[in-house]
């Protein structure tokens, strides 16, 4: 197979479905609810029924705005929607209301690392029916037609299935920070079907398009990928043409097999959806949407990594979860420590909410406790007992320590006279340092820290007892 | 004066005087339903509709809106909650709609009473009256010939006291057409007048719900209150309509006239012979008459073919028999199922379903994209007229109401079938346009002329019309 990747390249271009998050459905007023019984969110409008006609909900187009601001693309202040016909049994109208002729949003880009991935389109348009296949049997679910969906087209930038899989991952996170949709892939919120064709390295014709559809998990996506790449790198070597059409991938055997041929535009005849008038968006309203845009995790990255000389993996965590980036900048607000507060997020905040999904401690709580470790009152590890129990209890953590007498000692008359008594009482520790031994330094700080409960600072401790010592 | 041959405005000030009681109206109504021979009406509803009237006289509640206490018959493509709606189709046989559409909730409120629904061609598609899964209907003034369609039912009653006023439906002709050859007004509004929910679609950029009636009065009379924008339907509208019922619109009306219609080969003698001499009469009588040349009518049809058919194609997609309408009993996969429910469908009905696929698919949908190309064309080419004139008059059908026996399949689509070229090009510019019964044909048929004004001057339309009207007198 590595002989493959030295012959041939792959040309990837991705479409993903994401399902908006609106209380109602795109076209009529249903409301959308993944928990609700088969079939009692439908109304004449999604059932296709005779006489129904469309409605359209605003809500809609104002989340596309959002994705596509986000995606740095062209708001075109006038779209449209348009028919797509064929025949299935979970598309009641037999059609779907789409925007094929004039998109929302066109031209944008995501950057994965130093890559630009270039995005064609982003066009709003509704799901069909569910399909449920139980005791040789097919049943329909009708609620999931007509709940909103946004299709993002990319440029066939792509080239390897590890750009692939960085490229969803960011888009999801983009689109989530966008406040767009929930995109948890196993719900089918954010669905992926890739396109992908082969040429030999240094060949400027691109081969033959074919269709991997229905991905639901990153994983899957590199898996096809290589799957596909395979599948195609051997029919090529074997002078054979790849013969366009669609896949579907094979969680079990890990390969690629033929659903059917792939259809061409003409044979879904799109024409002008006459029950819906042309969309109009002026600039203003995309300025309002623009101003009320969320900072997207791209943005905040590099705030993270340049400004505050974060680490790129801690920024990567703090950005994977939204509520934990919004618990972070609300911190920001309060305290200009970032490299405190993000080391007491990370070692406190996050497993609390990774495990019960809660922030309990208050941004404002956690700030005074940063600010006491900065000021020299507290050490991390007591920090941590500290927001532990106040997690608990609601407490606020700086009345918490000091009711607790947990302020570190910072009188220098005190210190001195602990180094006095553990200097006497460690003798034998004392002779080695004088003799060497470094570390037996710390065995003397470890007891005047078990004396004092953890309550002086070791590093000053260190400077005192080698002035003593060395006297 | 038989109270079925009353007009809406004459039955209302019947009320008005207590001359005869709600029950009174619609017990004849009822019994001319029960008698009728011309297959006019699918579903009889006379049982409720006598229910409604007599509480409407009980609570005397005729203060409602104008048309209380005024019965109806609705074409049968208009849903109508909890009556079978069937759009004289066996894809449709039986169905019972758990809602209702717009028009029929706003003459229901209005205190209205519908008597029954009417027949049609089915789904809307046809010239004669003849493509109905219950029968074709006959025209009522004389039973050898058609009544006309597809709004046939519609405009058979109103001819044949078999009910004051109907709704009927107008694509490409479908209500001044019928009227034409009953001899009845037939009103086709401004498209977006009327909110088209639950309407069946037929093609939804030329649907337009519309009245038939004895007088133009009538018509604005009932338009008035079922007009405007209904938030269900994103293409209605609202918009001025101020009707003058008592002043003479054809004094100072500028009349345009398409230039050379003699040579039109497409129009009957006898029908040119009316449209001019109703010309002499609207000059007459103070209009003002220009001959203009209307290039649009000659492509109109082909383009009216086009779309119409395209978008019927997507907009009968729906009828799979899955979730509603005929199902057939075995198949063995899914093909075979959608292949047997829609096999039902009348032959009219398939060949334009294969016409539209056909137009939206070949060369990519080069057909489909040129027709659009050239209805825009001949929107601008109408607004340009209506900058210089008021209305625009023509003949209403090209030819004279034909006999049952000339009307088969097959008929419809030939070079020879012309009778919407005067029609469809108001469907295509969205207009206004009203169909005025004027003369008599040699087999005492009638003919009538056509009234199309620019879009949403729905106003003048019907005030031009009821003034001709009463120059011509009674016909």
């Amino acid at each position: 197979m590595t002989d493959y990747y030295k012959k041939y390249e792959c040309t990837i271009g991705l479409e993903i479905h994401v399902e908006l998050n609106t209380k109602t459905k795109i076209f009529c007023n249903c409301r959308v609810d993944k928990n609700a019984g088969a079939n009692t969110l439908c109304c004449p409008t999604c059932l296709g029924f005779p006489g129904a006609m469309p409605i359209f909900n605003k809500k809609c187009a104002n989340l596309a705005i959002k994705a596509g601001l986000s995606l740095n693309c062209n708001i075109n202040e006038k779209s449209s929607f348009d028919r797509k016909n064929y025949f299935y049994p979970d598309l009641p109208k037999s059609f779907q209301i789409t925007q094929f002729y004039n998109p929302i949003c066109t031209d944008g880009y995501l950057d994965i690392g130093d890559k630009r991935i270039g995005i064609e389109r982003l066009h709003l348009e509704e799901d069909a029916g569910k399909l449920i296949h139980e005791n040789e049997k097919t049943y329909i679910d009708f609620n999931r037609c007509g709940v909103p969906l946004i299709e993002i087209v990319t440029k066939p930038d792509i080239k390897s299935a590890a750009e692939a899989s960085e490229f969803l991952k960011q888009l999801r996170l983009c689109l989530i920070y966008a406040g767009v949709s929930d995109c948890k892939m196993n719900e089918g919120q954010f669905r992926c079907d890739v396109n992908i064709s082969l040429k030999k390295i240094g060949e400027r014709n691109l081969g033959t398009r074919c269709e991997i559809k229905n991905l639901n998990s990153f994983m899957f996506v590199k898996q096809a990928i290589d799957a596909e790449f395979l599948r195609q790198a051997q029919i090529l070597e074997s002078n054979k043409k790849v013969e366009c059409c669609t896949m579907r991938f094979d969680t079990q055997d890990f390969k690629t097999y033929v659903m059917r041929q792939k259809e061409s535009a003409s044979s879904y005849k799109y024409f002008p959806e006459p029950d819906i008038p042309v969309l109009y968006i002026s600039g203003k309203e995309i300025r309002a949407i623009k101003k009320g845009l969320s900072k997207s995790p791209q943005s905040l990255y590099k705030k993270y990594t340049k400004e505050f000389r974060i680490s790129d993996a801690d920024a990567n965590l703090i950005i994977s979860e939204k509520p934990i980036s919004d618990y972070f900048e609300s911190c920001l607000k309060l305290s200009d420590n970032p490299k405190v507060l993000l080391s007491l997020i990370t070692a406190c905040i996050l497993p609390e909410y990774q495990t019960t999904g809660n922030l309990s401690l208050s941004p404002e709580n956690l700030v005074n406790c940063a600010t006491m470790i900065t000021s020299g009152k507290i050490n991390t590890g007591t920090a941590r007992k500290i927001i532990e129990a106040c997690t608990i209890s609601g407490q606020d953590t700086f009345e918490y320590a000091k009711n607790n007498d947990l302020f570190m000692i910072t009188d220098n008359a005190i210190l001195s006279a602990l180094c006095d008594e553990a200097i006497r009482n460690c003798q034998k520790s004392v002779s080695d340092f004088k003799n060497g031994k470094k570390a037996a330094l710390m065995s003397i700080i470890g007891y005047i820290m078990s004396k004092t409960k953890g309550k002086a600072d070791a590093s000053v401790l260190e400077k005192i007892l080698i002035s003593k010592i060395n006297a | 004066m038989s109270i079925c041959n009353l007009s809406v405005y004459e039955l209302i000030k019947g009320y008005n005087e207590k001359r005869f009681s709600c029950l009174e109206v619609t017990k004849e109504y009822a019994e001319n339903i029960k008698n009728n021979k011309i297959n006019a009406i699918i579903f009889d509803n006379t049982k409720h509709a006598i229910s409604k009237a007599k509480r409407i006289d009980k609570e005397n509640a005729f203060y409602k809106s104008a048309l209380s206490g005024i019965p109806f018959v609705l074409k049968d493509n208009i849903i109508t909650k909890n009556i079978p709606t069937t759009c004289a189709s066996e894809v449709l046989r039986g169905f019972v709609p758990p809602y209702d559409s717009s028009v029929n909730t706003k003459l229901k409120n209005a205190g209205a009473i519908l008597l029954g629904k009417a027949n049609l061609d089915d789904f809307g598609m046809g010239t004669f009256g003849v493509s109905s899964c219950f029968g074709k209907t006959l025209n009522p003034l004389n039973y050898e010939f058609c009544a006309g369609g597809s709004s046939s039912g519609s405009a058979a009653c109103v001819a044949s006291g078999l009910s004051p006023f109907s709704i009927g439906t107008d694509t490409g002709g479908s209500i001044r057409l019928p009227a034409s050859f009953c001899g009845v007004f037939g009103f086709k509004p401004s498209y977006g007048a009327i909110s088209r929910y639950g309407l069946i679609s037929h093609a939804s950029s030329l649907d337009t719900i519309g009245i038939i009636s004895k007088t133009s009065l009538d018509a604005s009379l009932i338009f008035t209150e079922i007009f405007g924008k209904d938030k269900k339907d994103l293409t209605s509208k609202s918009f001025k309509f101020d009707f003058e019922k008592d002043k003479n619109h054809l004094k100072g009306l500028k009349i345009a006239i398409p230039k050379n219609i003699e040579s039109d080969k497409d129009i009957d003698s006898e029908i040119l012979n009316c449209f001019l001499n109703a010309v002499d009469m609207f000059e007459k009588n103070g209009a003002i008459i220009k001959s203009v040349p209307m290039p649009f009518f000659e492509k109109s049809l082909q383009i009216y073919n086009v779309i119409s058919c395209a978008e019927a194609f997507s907009n009968l997609a729906r009828y799979d028999g899955i979730r509603y309408g005929y199902a057939p009993n075995k198949s063995k996969d899914i093909s075979e199922f959608y292949n047997k429910a829609r096999s039902v469908f009348g032959n009219e009905v398939k060949m334009r379903i294969l016409f539209g696929e056909y137009v939206l698919t070949h060369i990519g949908g080069e057909i489909y994209a040129k027709s659009v190309f050239e209805r825009q064309k001949a929107q601008l080419e109408c607004d340009c007229i209506y900058n210089d004139f008021d209305l625009i008059l023509t003949p209403s059908t090209t030819k004279c109401v034909p006999k049952l026996t000339e009307a088969k399949f097959g008929y419809e689509k030939t070079d020879s079938n012309t009778y919407d070229k005067y029609l469809c090009f108001a469907n295509l510019c969205s207009l206004p346009s009203a169909n005025v019964p004027f003369c008599f044909d040699k087999n005492k048929m009638p003919v009538s002329i056509l009234l199309t004004g620019a879009k949403f001057r729905d106003d003048l339309v019907l005030g031009a019309s009821h003034t001709f009207e009463e120059i011509r007198g009674a016909i």
